[in-house]
């Protein structure tokens, strides 16, 4: 075990980790708290369009999942913001569009089918070195915007409606959310796939949030807590040779039943 | 001296709906004044339409001679009780800073001392000085409330609206409540809007009741006329633990 961290592959696995899992904690906060976990999910899937185009371009499947979630978030944000759309519905038919794009992509690129397995359900021990330094570039970003405006975010999430009188430009603040969520799904993609996305960007938020009383506080525990459950999760997926974005969910919901659990009898 | 508030001929739409219509009045700095009208009588959407949330189809509004989107950062606005969101993670203190975000404010910047200040001073007033670190689902549904009111309080505002404040209060409180209003009458003006009849102090000096027009009767009392024309229908005029009585009595009521 000791051995296998000298390893390339094995340093990449945990670096890939540790970046998705800050991200993770920060945006994922906002996350439960204005119950964007369906938003989400539709951004996440929409990301396998921009897979397939990476596979049909010839281009990394990563910067392609990039586009596709920036793309969809823009969508989301305009029919719900600006068309008042209902969310359910709209989610639905991006989630889909999304799927069957990158479906329709790698069916006429020429050659074998691609492994997509490994970006549905994730596989961390193939992340590249470019994708690490294209995770850290983007959790840069996220970091740099949520310090920026993190007062004018926690308002408009609490009570739209108060920052509006305020004179905070709210939709383009929800609009700054949606993003976020984007950025932060692509490095997700490598650590556990598209499909296991929305348990990784939630659990360990919500985790958190059980004891924690303010969001700053609730952020810096979800950080905690999601770089041990990756951290935890490659260790037991190799030890026990399973697929390692499954073990790291598995293991996010069991850490959040304990601690829910444990709130009850900590907590009378 | 500006009014606080001058509506002028205001009429709101949605699409072809007409929800306000030629609306008219005008509140004076340190007047306490009170909207009623039954629900769907278009007292929110004239309340957003002050707040400059919805756009006029005519007629103008004028917070201290300045249209709502210039004059709202002298507005404190009380939301109703209940479009909160209460298990949200985050304390008193940060919650009542909200109201220091003025647009503008440079990105990374933090609160000032000035902020502080305000926040501690507005939590003094409302009578929560210390639950600043409190996160807001640990306090009662009566400290919540007035967590709320001081959260505008903060924004050092000229005019006080509070939307439905008496919902949640309960009579011992709602004396504390009505004596709160007449110390903040000193430096501002303050509106209640409210469905609730019985909700009106006494202390009220200026009331006008709202169904798509606004009936005003020039001073504090409701009139029997006033009640039918927004309400439709005569209405049992009974006043509550109201100091004073501000409902007229009943045409034709037999004298006892």
């Amino acid at each position: 075990m000791i051995e296998i961290l000298g390893l390339g592959f094995f340093q990449n696995a945990i670096a890939a980790g540790i970046l998705a899992a800050i991200a993770c904690g920060i945006v994922g906060s906002f996350v439960v708290v204005r119950r964007m976990a369906a938003t989400s999910g539709g951004i996440s899937h929409a990301a396998f369009g921009g897979v397939g185009l990476g596979f049909f371009l010839g281009i990394d499947p990563l910067i392609g999942a990039a586009i596709f979630t920036i793309g969809a978030a823009c969508i989301l944000w305009y029919l719900n913001v600006r068309e008042m759309q209902e969310t359910d519905t709209i989610t639905a038919a991006v989630w889909a569009v999304g799927m069957a794009l990158g479906i329709i992509f790698v069916s006429i690129t020429p050659g074998y089918p691609p492994d997509l397995f490994s970006y549905l359900f994730g596989n961390i021990l193939l992340v590249p070195t470019s994708d690490i330094l294209l995770m850290a570039l983007l959790l840069g970003v996220i970091l740099a915007v949520v310090i920026a405006l993190f007062p004018r975010l926690v308002a408009v999430t609490f009570d739209p409606e108060y920052a509006a009188v305020m004179g905070l430009p709210v939709s383009a603040l929800t609009l700054v959310l949606f993003l976020l969520i984007a950025l932060t799904i692509v490095p997700l993609i490598s650590v556990v796939g598209i499909i296991l996305v929305i348990a990784l960007l939630t659990l360990p938020a919500a985790t958190a949030r059980l004891y924690t009383q303010s969001l700053k506080r609730m952020m810096i525990t979800a950080v905690l807590i999601g770089v041990g459950t990756v951290l935890i999760g490659i260790a037991l997926s190799y030890a026990s040779n399973l697929p390692s974005g499954a073990t790291i969910i598995i293991l996010g919901a069991a850490i959040y039943g304990v601690a829910l659990a444990g709130r009850h009898l900590l907590l009378p | 001296m500006t009014a606080a508030l001058r509506l002028n001929d205001v009429t709101i739409c949605y699409g072809r709906h007409v929800a306000v219509e030629d609306v008219t009045w005008e509140v004076e700095d340190h007047d306490f004044a009170a909207i009623i009208g039954p629900n769907g009588g278009g007292k929110t959407t004239l309340l957003k339409a002050i707040l400059g949330l919805l756009p006029l189809a005519a007629g103008s509004i004028r917070i201290f001679g300045h249209p709502p989107s210039e004059g709202r950062d002298q507005i404190g606005y009380v939301p109703q009780f209940h479009t909160f969101d209460f298990s949200f993670p985050i304390t008193v203190s940060e919650m009542i800073l909200q109201s220091r975000l003025p647009q503008g404010r440079r990105l990374f910047s933090r609160y000032s001392e000035d902020d502080y200040q305000a926040m501690e001073k507005a939590l003094d007033l409302i009578g929560l000085s210390g639950f600043g670190d409190h996160p807001i689902a640990d306090l009662s549904g009566g400290q919540q409330q007035r967590a709320i009111i001081a959260r505008a309080l903060a924004g050092k505002p000229r005019l006080l609206i509070l939307d439905e404040p008496t919902v949640y209060i309960d009579a011992p409180a709602e004396e504390l409540f009505f004596s709160l209003i007449e110390e903040l009458r000193k430096t501002m003006a303050v509106i209640i809007v409210t469905h609730d009849i019985s909700a009106i102090s006494g202390k009220v000096n200026r009331i006008a009741c709202l169904n798509r027009r606004l009936y005003t009767h020039g001073d504090a009392t409701i009139t029997d006329d006033m009640l039918t024309s927004v309400y439709g229908c005569p209405v049992d005029l009974i006043a509550h633990g109201v100091p004073h009585r501000v409902l007229r009595d009943h045409r034709g009521d037999r004298d006892d």
